[in-house]
C-alpha cells in the first residue's frame, strides 16, 4: 500500500493528543489530527501540526556524547551510564536535579521522583510539562 | 449506497480499470483517508465520517495525491470523493499543484444531515456517480446573522473571537488549498513574531485574502481550530463576493481560471 | 481637537505620481492629511499592505493607478480594479467600513482632479470618524452575542 494512516499520540505534552501519520512508503510524509480520538477531537496545537519534523531532523541523537577535550563525542551506551553514576555518586545531593516527563506513566514518574528523593538525597525534581 | 460503491470499486480493481482506490477506511482507530489495492481492502471503505482526502503534507508542502502520483505515476487511480474533495481536487489541478490525468473521480453526494452539519453550500460533486444531489442549498445561518449585525458590533465581535487565537497554524495546515513553500502568516514583514495572540485582524486577513478567490468552503479551517473561532465565516462571505463579481467559485468547474490573476475576456494581455 | 484623518495614499509611478506631481508643480493646494507612497503599479498594492496601513494608524487608504487601458505594464490596473472591491468587503465582514478604503483613477495630467479627490476624500474620512483599529481597544472578553 503506497500510503498509510498511522494512528499515534502526540510525543510532546501530557494532553496526549491523537495524531495520524502519514507514511509514505515507509516514509513519514506528514500529519493530521485524529478526530476520532477522544482527547483531541481533530484538533491540534503547533507542536502536535508538526510533531512529524523532528523525526528525519539531522540534530537528533542517535548515541550518547561525552564531553571530551571540551567536545561532545560520540560515546558507548556503557561508558555513558558509568559516567552518570560515578558523577551521581560524587555529586552533593542538592546539586542533582532530575527531569521527568509528562510522557512517562505515572508508575515510571513515582519511581523517578522515589529514586531522586529516597536514594539520591535531593528534592529538585521537575518535569517537561511547561516544555 | 456504500455497498454499491464498494462495489463498483471491487470491479474496477478487478477489471483493471483502476490500480488504486483512494477513499476513507475504516480502523480500529478511527476512521482515515487511505489507499485501497485489493477487492478484500475495499471491505473497510467508508463513506461517513467528516475526513478530507485531500490535504496538504508538511514540511514538504504537497498534497497527498501528488505524492502518490509521483511515486507512480502511471497508475490509474479512482477517489471517491464527496464534493468538498472534489472541489479541492480541480482547484489544485488548475493551479498546478496535481495533475487530473489518470485519475478517476468517483463521487458521491452527501445527505441532508451531512450537508446541514458541514453547513455545505454545494453537498455533491460535478462526477456524480452515487446519491443524489440536494436540490435545495443549504443555508448558513451563522454567516446570515454576522451579515445582519452592525459594524462596530461585527468588529466587536472578530476582536473578542480572534483574541482567542493560540497561533497553532492549524487553520493554514488543516487547508487543502494552503500549499505556498513560504506562507505570509509566518512571514515578519506582516506578522511580528512572538506576538500572542496575533496582531488583530493581520494574522487572519492574510489568509482570508490569499484564499479569496481559492477558498473551496470545505470548513477544514474552522473544523481544525482548538479556539473555535468561526474562521469560514470570513472566507464563506468572500468566497460568495467573488461569485457575485466575477461569477468563478473555487473548485466547481475543472478547468475555468480563477479571475484575479488571470486575463479575462477584453482585458488587455502581453500574449499575443 | 477636531479630528485630523490620516490617509495614506498608494500612486502609481507613471500617473497618479505624475499627476499629484502637476498638483505640486502648479502651487494647487490641497490638505496635508495625505502621505503619498509612490509604487510603480497600482497593481503592486497587496491589500496585506493596505491593512498594515491601517494597523499602523491610516485612518484611510486611497490607491490611485493609470486609466483603465493606459497602465504602463498593459495588465497592473485591471488586476487592481478586481483586487480592491474583494479588499473592501472582507474589510466590511471584519467590521471595518469599507469606505475607509478608495480606488480611483489619476491619470498624469489630473493635477486639478487629484486636488479634488483629496479635498472630497479628506471631508469623508473626517466625516467618518478615526479607524477603530488604532483607536482604544474594546476591552469586552465575554463574546458579543451572534
Amino acid at each position: 500500500m503506497p500510503n498509510e494512516s498511522v494512528f499515534s499520540i502526540c510525543p510532546y505534552c501530557g494532553a496526549g493528543c491523537g495524531l495520524n501519520l502519514q507514511v509514505l512508503d515507509g516514509r513519514l510524509v506528514g500529519v493530521r489530527p485524529s478526530r476520532s480520538h477522544p482527547v483531541s477531537q481533530g484538533r491540534l496545537c503547533i507542536k502536535g501540526w508538526h510533531a512529524n519534523e523532528f523525526v528525519t531532523s539531522e540534530d537528533r541523537l542517535t548515541t550518547p556524547l561525552i564531553r571530551k577535550d571540551g567536545r561532545l563525542q560520540p560515546a558507548p551506551w556503557k561508558e555513558a551510564l558509568d559516567l552518570v553514576a560515578a558523577r551521581l555518586r560524587a555529586a552533593a545531593p542538592d546539586g542533582i536535579g532530575a527531569l521527568s516527563s509528562a510522557k512517562c506513566t505515572n508508575e515510571e514518574n513515582y519511581l523517578m521522583q522515589k529514586f531522586v528523593r529516597v536514594v539520591l538525597g535531593s528534592n529538585n525534581v521537575d518535569h517537561c510539562a511547561r516544555l | 449506497m456504500l455497498e454499491q460503491v464498494r462495489r463498483h470499486c471491487k470491479e474496477a480493481l478487478d477489471a483493471k480499470r483502476l490500480d488504486l482506490v483512494y477513499g476513507v477506511g475504516n480502523r480500529k482507530a478511527g476512521p482515515a483517508p487511505r489507499f485501497f489495492s485489493t477487492a478484500e481492502e475495499l471491505d473497510e471503505l467508508v463513506l461517513a465520517g467528516k475526513e478530507p482526502l485531500v490535504f496538504t503534507c508538511r514540511p514538504s508542502d504537497r498534497n497527498v495525491v501528488d505524492l502518490v502520483r509521483e511515486r507512480s505515476p502511471t497508475a490509474k487511480l479512482g477517489i471517491v470523493a464527496r464534493g468538498c474533495d472534489e472541489r479541492a481536487l480541480f482547484e489544485l489541478a488548475k493551479r498546478f499543484q496535481l495533475s487530473l490525468d489518470g485519475i478517476e473521480i468517483i463521487g458521491v453526494a452527501c445527505d441532508q444531515a451531512q450537508a446541514e452539519e458541514c453547513r455545505c453550500p454545494r453537498p455533491y460533486p460535478k462526477n456524480l456517480a452515487f446519491g443524489t444531489p440536494l436540490d435545495k442549498p443549504v443555508d448558513d445561518p451563522v454567516l446570515e446573522k454576522l451579515q445582519r449585525l452592525p459594524l462596530e458590533e461585527r468588529l466587536a465581535f472578530w476582536r473578542y473571537q480572534l483574541s482567542k487565537c493560540v497561533k497553532c497554524y492549524g487553520c493554514r495546515n488543516a487547508c487543502p488549498m494552503c500549499f505556498c513553500k513560504e506562507c505570509q502568516m509566518e512571514g515578519e514583514l506582516f506578522v511580528p513574531r512572538g506576538a500572542q495572540p496575533p496582531e488583530f485582524p493581520t494574522f487572519h486577513f492574510v489568509q482570508l485574502i490569499h484564499l479569496a478567490d481559492r477558498c473551496i468552503d470545505c470548513g477544514e479551517c474552522e473544523r481544525a481550530c482548538p479556539m473555535d473561532i468561526p474562521l469560514r465565516l470570513l472566507k464563506k462571505s468572500l468566497r460568495s463576493e467573488v461569485r457575485e463579481r466575477f461569477g468563478y467559485e473555487a473548485g466547481v468547474d475543472p478547468t475555468t481560471a480563477s479571475p484575479l490573476g488571470s486575463i479575462e475576456r477584453g482585458e488587455p494581455s502581453h500574449a499575443e | 481637537m477636531s479630528f485630523e484623518p490620516r490617509i495614506v495614499a498608494f500612486l502609481c509611478n507613471w500617473c497618479s505620481y505624475t499627476g499629484a506631481d502637476l498638483a505640486g508643480t502648479a502651487r494647487m493646494r490641497y490638505p496635508p492629511n495625505v502621505v503619498i507612497i509612490r509604487v510603480m503599479c497600482s497593481g503592486r498594492v497587496s491589500p496585506l499592505l493596505v491593512m498594515s496601513a491601517l494597523k499602523q494608524g491610516a485612518d484611510a487608504v486611497l490607491i490611485c493607478g493609470c486609466h483603465i487601458g493606459d497602465c504602463h505594464y498593459t495588465t497592473g490596473n485591471w488586476q487592481t480594479e478586481k483586487r480592491i472591491p474583494l479588499l473592501r468587503k472582507a474589510l466590511e465582514m471584519l467590521g471595518i467600513d469599507p469606505r475607509r478604503v478608495r480606488l480611483e483613477w489619476v491619470s498624469a495630467s489630473e493635477g486639478a482632479r487629484f486636488v479634488e479627490l483629496i479635498e472630497e476624500y479628506v471631508a469623508e474620512i473626517r466625516q467618518l470618524g478615526p479607524n477603530p483599529l488604532t483607536g482604544a481597544q474594546d476591552a469586552r472578553t465575554s463574546p458579543p452575542s451572534l
